[in-house]
This record gives C-alpha cells, sequence and structure tokens, in this order.
C-alpha cells in the first residue's frame, strides 16, 4: 500500500510538515507543500489519494482548497483531513461544509494520525475496489448489449430469409447482412448449375468470381491477413476488413456469420428441392394425361368394335338360315357378351374420372 | 517510525526539567529523533521572541487579523513542541482577539512565558552540548 498511497499534506510551518512526514512516510508516499496554491498546481500531474490540510494558510486558506478540490470530478473521492490548531465545534462544521471527511486538531499524537491513515487507505481501498467493479460491471453490460444488437441482426436477416425465392434476393440481403456488421466482403451462391457473385462492387466481376473459385476449395471456414472466408455447399462467404483489432467481436462475428451462411444453404437447398417437386408434379401430371386420353380414345374405339359386331351378326341371321330358336340362342348370347363389355367400359369410365380428380390434385399442388 | 535515538528522553536529561515542556509527547511526534526534536528547540529561540515581537507590533497597529494568524500559527509550533503552558497563554490571547477583548495582559504573558522557555531551552541545550 505504501508505494501506491499518496498523501498530500498542506501546512506552512515547516515544523508540522515534518512532524508529519516523519509520522506518516513509513506507511505512504508523502509530499508536502507551504501553500495551498502549490498543492493545487501539483494536483495537475499528480493525483493523491489523501490531503492533510492546515485550515489557516497565507493566501487560499485550507477550507477553500478543500472547496476546490471537491469541484474537480478526478479527486471529489479523495478524502480531505483538515488539520487545525483551532479546536471548535464551529470551526469542524466549517470543515463539513467545505467537503472535508475528518478533523485532527494540533497538537496531535502520532498514534492518532496514524488512526486517521489507517481509516483514509480503507474508503480509498473499498472505493478502488468498488470502481473496480463498477467498471466490471459496465463492461459486461455493454458486451451483452452489443451481443444482443449482433444476434438481433442476424435473427432480422434469418427471419427474412424464409420468404426469400431467388438467389439475386439471398445473396443481397447477405451483403447488406455484413454492411450492418460494418463489414465488407463478397457472396457467391449457387444453386444447381448457376452461380451467383456478388459484392458492394456488383455482380459477377471476374476477379472476384476467380478469388471465390479459389477459396471456396479451403474448407468451411480458414482465415488470411484480415479476411474470413465461410464456405458451404451452396454459399460462399468472404470477409475482407475482419476486426482483429477487436477480437471478442471478431469472434461473435465468426460465430454469426456461419450461422447466415448455414441458413443462406439450407434455403438454397429448399428452393432447389421445390424446383424438383414442382418438376416431377409436372411430368406426372402431363403422364396421367396422356393415360387418361389413351384411356378414352380405347374406350370409344372399343364401344364402336363391339357395336359393329352386334349389327354384323344381326345382319348375318338373314343369310344363314336359322330357325327362330337358333336365332334368339344367339341374340341372347351376344346380348349377354355386350352388357358385360358395356359394364366393363363403365369400369374404364370410372378409372377416367379418378384421373381427372388426380390431375386437379397435382395442379393444385403445383400452384401451391 | 524512523530512528530512535537515546538521549533526549532518559531520566538525566534536562530537557525533562524545563517546566511547562512535554518533552516525551513532543519526542514521540520525531518517531524518538532527539537530534531533530532539539533541532526545533534550538530553532524556537530565535524563533519565539520573533513571533511574539510581530504579534506586538500587530496589535499595536490595530491589524487584529494579522494578529489572530500570528497567534495561530504560534500556538500550532509550541504545541507540537510539547510546550503546553506557552500553548494555553497562545490559545487564551487567540480567543481575546477573536471576542476583541483586552490582550496586554495575555501579551505580556506570552512574552514572558516565551522568554523564559528559550533560556530554560538554551541552558539545557547547552549542558547537553557539554
Amino acid at each position: 500500500m505504501r508505494e501506491s498511497f499518496r498523501v498530500f499534506v498542506v501546512d506552512d510551518d515547516p515544523l508540522v510538515l515534518e512532524i508529519i512526514t516523519t509520522i506518516l512516510e513509513p506507511d505512504c508516499h508523502i509530499r508536502t507543500f507551504d501553500s495551498a496554491e502549490a498543492c493545487w498546481e501539483a494536483m495537475d500531474s499528480i493525483r493523491p489519494d489523501l490531503f492533510f490540510l492546515d485550515v489557516s494558510l497565507p493566501g487560499m486558506d485550507g477550507f477553500t482548497l478543500c472547496r476546490n478540490i471537491k469541484t474537480k470530478p478526478e479527486h471529489r473521492q479523495t478524502p480531505v483531513i483538515f488539520v487545525s490548531a483551532h479546536d471548535t465545534i464551529e470551526e469542524r462544521i466549517r470543515g463539513y461544509d467545505a467537503g472535508g471527511e475528518d478533523f485532527i486538531v494540533k497538537p496531535f499524537e502520532p498514534e492518532e494520525l496514524l488512526r486517521k491513515l489507517r481509516v483514509a487507505q480503507n474508503i480509498v481501498l473499498s472505493q478502488r475496489s468498488l470502481a473496480e467493479q463498477v467498471r466490471e460491471a459496465e463492461q459486461l453490460s455493454s458486451l451483452v448489449m452489443a451481443s444482443m444488437d449482433e444476434t438481433g441482426i442476424l435473427l432480422q436477416f434469418m427471419s427474412k430469409l424464409i420468404a426469400m425465392d431467388s438467389q439475386r434476393e439471398i445473396a443481397d440481403e447477405l451483403l447488406e447482412l455484413l454492411r450492418r456488421y460494418r463489414l465488407d466482403g463478397v457472396v457467391q451462391t449457387r444453386a444447381g448449375d448457376q452461380a451467383l457473385t456478388v459484392s458492394a462492387a456488383g455482380v459477377d466481376l471476374p476477379l472476384e468470381v476467380a478469388i471465390i473459385e479459389h477459396v471456396r476449395k479451403q474448407g468451411r471456414i480458414f482465415e488470411f491477413s484480415r479476411r474470413s472466408v465461410h464456405n458451404f455447399e451452396r454459399v460462399t462467404l468472404m470477409i475482407n476488413n475482419l476486426p482483429l483489432e477487436d477480437p471478442d467481436y471478431c469472434g461473435r462475428l465468426r460465430d454469426h456469420l456461419s450461422v447466415a451462411a448455414q441458413g443462406v444453404d439450407s434455403r438454397l437447398k429448399a428452393m432447389q428441392d421445390e424446383q424438383g417437386i414442382q418438376s416431377a408434379l409436372t411430368s406426372v401430371n402431363n403422364t396421367l394425361r396422356e393415360l387418361r386420353d389413351a384411356h378414352q380414345r380405347n374406350a370409344a374405339d372399343s364401344t364402336l368394335l363391339i357395336n359393329a359386331l352386334q349389327d354384323t351378326l344381326l345382319n348375318s341371321f338373314y343369310k344363314l338360315g336359322l330357325t327362330d330358336n337358333q336365332e334368339r340362342f344367339l341374340q341372347n348370347m351376344v346380348s349377354d357378351f355386350m352388357a358385360r363389355m358395356a359394364e366393363l367400359l363403365n369400369r374404364g369410365l370410372h378409372t377416367q374420372e379418378t384421373l381427372q380428380r388426380l390431375n386437379d390434385r397435382l395442379e393444385q399442388l403445383r400452384s401451391c | 517510525m524512523g530512528i530512535q535515538q537515546e538521549g533526549a528522553s532518559e531520566p538525566g536529561n534536562p530537557l525533562l526539567a524545563i517546566r511547562g515542556l512535554h518533552t516525551k509527547e513532543a519526542l514521540a511526534r520525531f518517531a524518538g529523533d532527539a537530534n531533530r526534536y532539539q533541532h526545533w528547540l534550538a530553532e524556537f529561540i530565535t524563533h519565539g521572541p520573533a513571533a511574539t515581537a510581530q504579534i506586538r507590533e500587530a496589535i499595536a497597529h490595530g491589524t487584529r487579523d494579522t494578529a489572530i494568524g500570528l497567534v495561530h500559527s504560534l500556538k500550532g509550533r509550541v504545541g507540537m513542541l510539547g510546550m503546553s503552558e506557552l500553548h494555553s497563554i497562545a490559545l487564551s490571547l487567540e480567543v481575546s482577539l477573536r471576542n476583541h477583548e483586552p490582550t496586554a495582559l495575555w501579551l505580556e504573558e506570552l512574552e514572558r512565558t516565551t522568554t523564559e522557555m528559550c533560556q530554560d531551552i538554551a541552558s539545557a541545550l547547552a549542558v547537553s552540548a557539554g
């Protein structure tokens, strides 16, 4: 404590200065002044932890110096102990009004002076500890606030991403995300055979495309110089100005950008899947329609053929010279087969209706 | 608390015999350093009479605030040196000045006691040196 605890002593009597120095010097670092003005001047360069001020001084008195000390924010908390040969209640009240913390009367005993020093040292230690706690709490709260803000930006991006349905829109929003994180970079999105490379400088700039094509093969996340690259199957994100001077912020950015890139990759995959399903639905729908048309044609042809068979048989009865019973028998037999054939054709109609319903349902799915 | 030096507080020391001088208490303020204490006592032999002369002059010229300041300073000095009787007289003079009361008697008492104190100190230091 001795080296770090600085005491300023002001008294116009060199005897008092020597006595105070002799008593306190083993426990702290003492600086003496024979006037308030000299002390005030020294405060610009050195910050003491405690003042012992004589009240009656030539020029500025101890009370005035104390008031001045307490107006300076950096000294406001520094304890002031008045040392006076004038021990009256009025004098103590004046000291209190001036902002002093304690009062000691000349002549004092060494133990009394040391006791005052110990109390002041404990106060200063407590103040330092409190100040450190406040500083740590402020640091933590600003860190939490910054982190919440950063997370908020990411959440906003992710919620918008769900509704995005084009590569260009996704790439532009990813660039906007970088801008909000005060970053500059290049984004490449890939869907099927189509790759789109976007930066603040433009779209598909040859040099940027070449660099991205190179870095996308370097692993999931890698960094070089102030750059960092996040690679996923369908997206590559390259940052050009990583804030290396702020390692904490850098760490949080790595996490946020990985999440964003992964989200984009998933969204692009979903878009690809959606396109595949649409294509498959169209194909199935067309095939069903063709099947239904073919079935319809077959049914019509079959009906015509059966009707033609019936007419041919009836006409041939006259030429064959059949008895009435033979004609009736053959007629009944043909009618029976015709009825069974009609039943089969009716079943085909039901199949067509089923196919029609399937077509309608597929149309509904495609338009979703 | 500094280097303790033997001598000033020993029973045979002539300083201990001076009336109105609390040597042991004063010496403690110098962390037992007898040389430093004797230095300031020797210094008082010239400082004390000079201070009382300045006080008389200030009172004579009617500069009461100056006189109060001078008495106040002397009171602080003699108190720290362990001169309890002189401290009491200086305190009485200061109170009289602040209260606009007659000061002649207290001033004379201060001058006389200071002179005696200086003579006693000078004798004691001479014995110590001899």
